[in-house]
């Protein structure tokens, strides 16, 4: 699914001269966004979970607030649907990295797939991280 | 073909200015909200000095972390903004860096948090 938007034999691609400690530390960099994508991608979705059997017991009181009912689904799915999806993205980025460390060709092509990954994880993040910054004002 | 320069396509060159720029938006709402937290703790530390490390360990280690990878995050985002004027490549690796760090300390982090949920939480309710 990841390789979908790689075109194959694209003009300009580049073995990019990284040494081999830059190489390294990307496959230490590709092992780190794989363990926080997975783990965050597991636990986020544990709390999606909790979240939609928050939902189905609190429709039961729908009559009473609706808009605090509803206000409240959307608050719990948002915060638990958005990590999920952000771990999700993290996992298939550090394996855009990983590959720029170990394939000797179409580095620049992965480097850039990575990128685009890594706007998404930090939309997310910047998204996240407005509520927390509120709470404190 | 070998470069030191990256002949970033535009649109990939667009593409990695964005990135730069979300990261600065998280990493700068991330280092305000770390040094925030830090700003309050300090009343305790004027009251109680380092004892109050006792109490405030997690809070302190938070802030703390969220300011430190805040950071780190808007280091690596100004060092990819020059990859996306120039294709400088030791401006991409000094970015990669600090990514890395951010990611192993997070995965550190995460995996320490996994281990105490199971110790304090799933483990008790299988005893």
């Amino acid at each position: 699914m990841a390789d979908q938007d790689i075109p194959q034999d694209a003009p300009g691609l580049a073995r990019i001269d990284f040494s081999e400690a830059d190489e390294a530390r990307m496959h230490r960099l590709a092992w780190a966004m794989g363990v926080v994508g997975v783990l965050q991608t597991v636990f986020a979705g544990l709390g999606v979970l909790m979240a939609l059997w928050f939902t189905v017991t609190v429709f039961g009181h729908i009559g009473r607030a609706p808009l605090a009912v509803l206000l409240s689904v959307v608050m719990m799915l948002g915060v638990t649907i958005l990590p999920m999806w952000q771990g999700i993205v993290i996992r298939e980025a550090g394996e855009f990295i990983g590959r720029v460390a170990g394939s000797d060709d179409d580095d620049q092509e992965y480097l850039a797939a990575a990128f685009r990954r890594l706007r998404v994880v930090f939309i997310i993040e910047a998204v996240l991280a407005v509520p927390l910054a509120l709470q404190m004002i | 073909m070998t470069v030191k320069q990256i002949p970033f396509t535009q649109d990939d060159r667009s593409t990695i200015r964005s990135t730069s720029m979300w990261m600065l938006i998280a990493g700068a709402l991330m280092t305000a909200s770390g040094g925030y937290m830090l700003y309050h703790l300090l009343d305790a530390f004027r009251i109680f000095g380092l004892m109050a490390l006792r109490v405030l360990t997690l809070p302190v280690l938070v802030a703390g972390g969220l300011f430190g990878l805040g950071i780190l995050l808007l280091f690596a985002s100004r060092r990819f903004s020059a990859v996306a004027s120039d294709g400088d490549i030791r401006a991409l690796s000094g970015g990669l860096r600090a990514l890395t760090i951010v990611y192993v300390v997070q995965a550190i982090l995460m995996i320490i948090g996994v281990i105490l949920f199971f110790v304090s939480f799933l483990l008790p309710m299988f005893m």
